[in-house]
């Protein structure tokens, strides 16, 4: 390479270059070069030595160079330049990277070397703001997946609803058509049979059961609906825990005596005593009591347990029927879950109860929680409320 | 070749329970040569085989001037001739249990092959661990006799069965057509 050729490849690159001997003589720089060696016209930069220049000991240099002169390879290496910045003089590291151009001649001219120079502050900076945009931009990827993943569940979330809307408008229909065929049936032969009394009488108590029945169903939507937009109200007062828990049971034996269950009771002592409102009470505990006997095979065994435990009341609802599976234990309170129901049940449900009890208990500053070994191994009911306000 | 290293799976547990009753093959001799396998490697993925020639001629000639400033010293030369250059490249690697041996030799080149690597088996896939070897010859031949161009036709770190290096010692155009690196007197 010529210099001429050198100052015409180098002219307008962003890096300082040097031709050099192999000695160290500088034969001719850049313009970027000449800024930073602060060329002046006293002081050219053309002839300077590169010792000089540097503050490296004169060891470090000459290896730098004898490595440069011998091989054909850029090689990389570092120097501390004197540079000047705005007629400051400054000691600035710089990576240095030299190669051969032209070997020494056999007339005795020295080997050409060029050298390239690239200040490691400046380079580290930009290194810097480099791995900064690189972990912006990697945060941008990871908070783009994450919310992706949030969508996904949320649609997923969304589907499922939707699914158990659906399965719970079915079940409705079906529930509430079902005592509409008997009061329509009642309504006709009490029509044809006006005067015939045993059969009024028949009739009027089953058309009382089924309406009851529905009565009981449309509670339960609008108790349901009202949790929803928090619109429950409980008049808590001091009750005996004793006497609610035997409402609940008065309220069940029906559908107990129906499926053949056996009801085993563990009553506290009556002086034990809870703030609740002892409607919403009494209504929890008779429909974990329900659900019980829904969920249990006929002639099977339901327990109703209660004491104190500390500063709270423990109200346990255990049976041995269908239990439930560990996939499904997680979500047992939400509104619409079902689990499939015994074959020979009697009672239908809108899967409601449980999503209503959950709300009711917590009114009260309660727990709830339900356990199973597993299917078909029955399941535990707990319900925790403090003794006193 | 053989491998210095054997499957996990063939080595013996230790009865004793104590790491220093394993049977692990981990002495010096192999420590080193897999580190030195660790370091050309990452220096290959990360750097590139080409930029990474740079860093390797560093250090490939400060190795070289150590071990031809040893081998003068020691038969009592200022400079190698051609001959002496040959027996002592194929020396050096017996030394460092290599089995290097001389092929031909005349004013134009030195021809070496290679029967054993030095590093083993930890020279497979190593290709910057074959650009040491011709730091080392390069410098030492262009220090004594004022030229080198260093070819490795066959590399066993590429696969082959053996070595073939042809050191140039003059950028003949028989030379200038090989492919390889040349090297200058400092």
């Amino acid at each position: 390479m010529t210099e001429e050729q050198f100052s015409d490849f180098t002219e307008s690159w962003p890096e300082a270059y040097l031709l050099v001997t192999g000695s160290g003589r500088i034969v001719r720089g850049n313009p970027v070069a000449r800024r930073i060696f602060a060329e002046t016209g006293d002081k050219p930069l053309e002839g300077r030595e590169l010792q000089a220049e540097v503050l490296d000991s004169p060891d470090h240099l000459e290896k730098f160079l004898q490595v440069c002169r011998r091989s054909r390879q850029l090689i990389p290496g570092s120097l501390t330049l004197r540079t000047s910045n705005g007629g400051e003089e400054n000691n600035a590291p710089f990576r240095a990277e030299g190669t051969l151009l032209e070997p020494p001649s056999d007339e005795g001219d020295e080997a050409l070397l060029l050298i390239r120079l690239r200040s490691k502050v400046e380079a580290d900076r930009r290194f810097q703001k480099l791995n900064l945009r690189i972990a912006d931009l990697s945060r941008e990827v990871v908070a783009r997946r994450e919310a992706e993943e949030k969508m996904r569940r949320l649609a997923d979330q969304l589907t499922e609803a939707d699914r158990r809307k659906d399965v719970f408008l079915a079940t409705l229909a079906h529930e509430l058509r079902n005592p509409l065929a008997p009061l329509r049936t009642g309504v006709e032969i009490l029509q044809m049979k006006k005067d015939d009394p045993a059969i009024i009488d028949k009739m009027a108590q089953t058309m009382e059961r089924q309406i009851k029945q529905l009565t009981v169903l449309v509670n339960d939507l609008l108790d349901v609906s009202r949790s929803t937009q928090n619109k429950i109200e409980i008049r808590p007062e001091s009750v005996k825990l004793e006497e609610i828990l035997h409402n609940a049971v008065e309220m069940c034996r029906p559908l107990i005596d129906e499926c053949g269950h056996e009801l085993v009771e563990s009553f506290p002592p009556p002086s034990l005593e809870v703030w609740a409102d002892p409607f919403r009470l009494t209504q929890v505990v008779s429909n974990l009591i329900n659900n019980a006997a829904k969920y249990t095979p006929s002639g099977g065994r339901i327990e109703l347990r209660a004491e104190q435990q500390g500063p709270e009341a423990l109200i346990v609802v255990q049976d041995n029927g269908s239990g439930i599976p560990p996939e499904a234990l997680e979500n047992i309170f939400n509104m619409f879950e079902q689990l499939p129901q015994n074959k020979d049940r009697t009672t239908a449900g809108l899967g409601v109860g449980l999503t209503l009890v959950k709300a009711l208990v917590e009114l009260h500053g309660g727990t709830v929680s339900a356990s199973s070994p597993g299917e078909d191994q029955g399941s535990a009911f707990e319900v925790r409320l403090p003794l006193q306000n | 070749m053989a491998t210095d290293s054997p499957p996990e799976d063939e080595m013996a547990p230790a009865d004793s329970g104590k790491p220093q009753d394993c049977d692990l093959p981990l002495d010096r001799d192999l420590f080193l040569r897999t580190l030195l396998r660790h370091l050309s490697g990452t220096l290959q993925d990360v750097v590139g085989l080409e930029e990474a020639s740079g860093f390797i001629s560093v250090v490939g000639q400060e190795i070289g001037d150590e071990i031809n400033r040893g081998y003068r010293h020691a038969l009592a030369v200022d400079s190698l001739n051609r001959e002496q250059v040959s027996e002592v490249l194929v020396d050096l690697k017996k030394r460092i249990q290599g089995d290097f041996y001389l092929i031909s030799q005349d004013e134009e080149k030195i021809v070496l092959g290679n029967r054993a690597c030095p590093f083993g088996d930890k020279v497979l896939g190593r290709p910057a661990l074959c650009m040491m070897t011709s730091n080392v010859f390069g410098g030492i031949a262009a220090e004594n006799l004022g030229y080198a161009k260093v070819t490795i036709e066959e590399a066993i770190a590429r696969g082959d069965q053996g070595c073939r290096v042809v050191i140039y010692l003059n950028p003949t155009g028989e030379a200038k057509a090989a492919e390889g690196r040349e090297y200058f007197k400092g």
